[in-house]
C-alpha cells in the first residue's frame, strides 16, 4: 500500500526538487551576477531570465493538471448527481483511488434506496392483502347480526350493541389502511381543475341531514366561479372530515359556516363553528395521530379524523390552518393550489 | 437533528444610562424541517435577533451554530461564504436585483458560487411559485406579491441550510400576504426546508409549526 502511494506521489516530489532547485540556482545567480563584469552581467541575468520563464511555465503546467483533475472530479459528481453509470480507470493513481471510492459509496447508496423501495412494495402488498382479507369477514359479521335483529325477538338490545360495534370496526379498519396508505405515499392524488361551490355543495349534501338532527345551520358562502385543482375524493374525505367534527362539538343550534376566499395562488375554504373552541395549547397537537382532547373523552372518535384530512390536503399540495377561541368557537382553514 | 441554535445570546447597543438591551439571553433551537414564526411587537428584538441568526451582525455575547458551526468565530470574508451557502433571506422590501430578470435573480447566488444552477431543480421552483411565465420579465414589471415569489425562489434555489424571512409579508396586502405564506408553508413541506419567519402578525403567525414570542429581548413563551 505504501509503496503505491509513494508511486503516486512520486510526481509530486518530483516537482518539488525541481521547484526548490531552480529557485537555488536563481539565488546563487543573482549573487553570483552581483561580483561579475559588464558582459556577464548581460548574459548571466538572460539565462536566470530563461530559467524564470521555464519556472512560470512549470507552475502553470501544474495548475492545468490540478484544474483537469477538479474538472474531472466535478464530472463524476454530476454523473452520480443525475444517477448515470461511471467506472474507475484500472490506474494506480490517487484520481482511479477517488472514483473507485466513490463509485463504491454511490452505489452503497442505490442499493439502500433500492431496498427501501422493495419495502415500501412489501408494506403496500400486505396492506392491500389486509384491507381485502378482511372485507369479506367484517361484511359477513355486519349481515348476520342484521339478520339476527330481524329474525330473533329476544336480545335484541345485545344484537344491536353487536351491529354497532362491528360497524365500528369496520370503520377504524378503513381508517387505518387508508392511513398507513397515506404515510406511505401509496395513495395517488390526481389533483385536476374543479369548481369549488360545486364541490362543497356535495359536503353539504352529506352533512345537512346530521346538522338538522341537531338543529344546527350549515351555511355556505361561495362565489360561483371560483377553481381550484383538486383532487376531489380525497378533499371531499378531508373537509368532510372538519365539517362532521363542526358538526360534532358544536351544541344544539349552533352554526358552521363554510366561506371561500380565492386569492391567486391559493383558495381558502374556511370552516367555522360556534362549538366549545380548542385550546391554545393544544392547538399544535391537534392533527397527532390519535390524539384526543381532554375535553373530548367522553365523545365518540379515534383521533385520525384531523390526521388523515391533514395528509390528504398535504398530498394535494394545500395545508390546513386553525385559529379558535375558547368558548366562541374554532375556524379550520383548508388551503388548496388555485387553478393559474 | 437540529438546524440552528442560539446559546444566550445578547445583543446591547450603546453604553452606560443610554444601554439598550435587544436581545438578553436567547436559548432556542430550530430543528431540520421546521416552519417556525417569531413573533413580537416592534422593537422586541425579533429583527436584531434574525440578524444574529443570519449572522448579518455579531452578538455582545452568546453563541449561534448553524449546521454545528459556530458562525461568529468566523472571519468576516468566511462569513459571507458560508451565508451565501448555507442561509437563504427574504426580506420585506425584496431586495431584487433591478437590471437582472427573474431567471437571473433567482440563479444569482449560485452563478456568484461559481457553479450553474441545477436547471430542472430551479425550473421546478419557479413552477412551484407561479413564475413561469414571468421568467423572462424585470423585478419593475411585478407586483409586490410576485416580487417576493421571487425573492423566495431565489432563496430556495441554493437549497441551503435555513431560509430566514425578515417580515416577508410586510409591504403586501392581506390577500396577498395570505398567497406569500401559504407557498412559504408548502415549499417548505415539498423541499423539507427549515424556514425561520418574523412577524407581528398573529394570524400568519398561526400558520407556523411552532411560534416562538419574543418580549422585550427574552423568549417569554415557545
Amino acid at each position: 500500500m505504501n509503496e503505491q502511494r509513494q508511486m503516486s506521489n512520486q510526481w509530486f516530489y518530483k516537482i518539488y526538487g525541481i521547484y526548490g532547485a531552480a529557485f537555488f540556482l536563481l539565488c546563487a545567480g543573482i549573487i553570483a551576477a552581483s561580483h561579475l563584469d559588464f558582459y556577464r552581467k548581460i548574459i548571466v541575468p538572460a539565462a536566470l531570465g530563461a530559467l524564470a520563464l521555464l519556472l512560470v511555465f512549470f507552475i502553470l503546467t501544474i495548475k492545468k493538471g490540478v484544474l483537469s483533475i477538479f474538472e474531472r472530479c466535478n464530472e463524476l459528481l454530476d454523473q452520480a448527481i443525475e444517477g448515470r453509470p461511471f467506472s474507475a480507470d484500472n490506474e494506480e493513481t490517487e484520481l482511479a483511488r477517488f472514483t473507485g471510492k466513490l463509485e463504491r459509496f454511490v452505489s452503497m447508496k442505490d442499493k439502500a434506496f433500492r431496498d427501501a423501495r422493495l419495502q415500501k412494495g412489501q408494506v403496500e402488498t400486505l396492506l392491500a392483502d389486509i384491507s381485502h382479507q378482511t372485507k369479506t369477514p367484517i361484511a359477513n359479521i355486519l349481515l348476520y347480526s342484521q339478520l339476527l335483529e330481524e329474525r330473533s325477538c329476544e336480545n335484541k338490545e345485545l344484537v344491536r350493541k353487536l351491529t354497532g360495534q362491528s360497524e365500528k370496526l369496520q370503520f377504524l379498519i378503513r381508517r387505518l389502511v387508508e392511513m398507513s396508505r397515506l404515510e406511505n405515499g401509496i395513495i395517488r392524488c390526481m389533483p385536476k381543475k374543479e369548481n369549488v361551490r360545486e364541490f362543497l355543495l356535495q359536503i353539504i349534501g352529506d352533512y345537512c341531514d346530521k346538522a338538522q338532527e341537531k338543529e344546527q345551520e350549515l351555511l355556505l358562502e361561495c362565489p360561483q366561479e371560483t377553481a381550484a385543482v383538486f383532487d376531489g375524493k380525497w378533499l371531499r374525505e378531508a373537509v368532510g372530515n372538519i365539517v362532521d367534527n363542526g358538526i360534532k362539538y358544536t351544541p344544539p343550534r349552533g352554526r358552521i359556516r363554510i366561506c371561500v376566499i380565492g386569492y391567486e395562488m391559493f383558495v381558502r375554504i374556511d370552516i367555522s363553528d360556534t362549538g366549545r373552541g380548542i385550546r391554545e395549547e393544544e392547538i399544535p397537537k391537534l392533527f397527532g395521530r390519535f390524539y384526543r382532547s381532554a375535553d373530548s373523552a367522553s365523545d365518540e372518535g379515534l383521533g385520525l379524523g384531523l390526521y388523515l384530512a391533514r395528509e390528504m390536503v398535504h398530498a394535494q399540495g394545500g395545508y390546513i390552518k386553525v385559529s379558535s377561541r375558547q368558548g366562541k368557537g374554532s375556524c379550520f382553514s383548508v388551503y388548496i393550489p388555485a387553478f393559474s | 437533528m437540529s438546524v440552528l441554535k442560539t446559546v444566550n445570546l445578547k445583543k446591547y447597543y450603546g453604553k452606560g444610562e443610554n444601554r439598550v438591551k435587544a436581545l438578553d439571553g436567547v436559548n432556542l433551537e430550530i430543528q431540520q424541517g421546521e416552519f417556525v414564526a417569531i413573533v413580537g411587537t416592534s422593537g422586541s428584538g425579533k429583527s436584531t435577533l434574525l440578524h444574529m441568526m443570519g449572522g448579518l451582525d455579531r452578538a455582545t455575547k452568546g453563541k449561534v451554530y448553524i449546521k454545528d458551526n459556530d458562525i461568529f468565530s468566523m472571519k468576516d470574508d468566511e462569513l459571507t461564504i458560508f451565508r451565501r451557502r448555507n442561509i437563504g433571506f427574504v426580506f420585506q422590501n425584496y431586495n431584487l436585483v433591478p437590471i437582472l430578470n427573474v431567471y437571473e435573480n433567482i440563479v444569482l447566488p449560485m452563478e456568484l458560487d461559481g457553479h450553474h444552477a441545477e436547471r430542472g431543480y430551479v425550473d421546478h421552483i419557479i413552477h412551484i411559485l407561479g413564475l413561469s411565465e414571468k421568467k423572462r420579465q424585470m423585478p419593475n414589471q411585478l407586483s409586490g406579491g410576485q416580487q417576493q415569489r421571487v425573492a423566495i425562489a431565489r432563496a430556495l434555489a441554493t437549497k441551503p441550510a435555513i431560509i430566514l424571512a425578515d417580515e416577508p409579508t410586510g409591504n403586501l396586502d392581506s390577500a396577498t400576504s395570505q398567497d406569500v405564506i401559504s407557498l412559504m408553508k408548502t415549499t417548505s413541506r415539498e423541499f423539507s426546508q427549515t424556514m425561520v419567519m418574523i412577524t407581528h402578525n398573529e394570524e400568519i403567525a398561526q400558520t407556523a409549526d411552532r411560534i416562538i414570542r419574543i418580549e422585550d429581548g427574552k423568549i417569554v413563551r415557545r
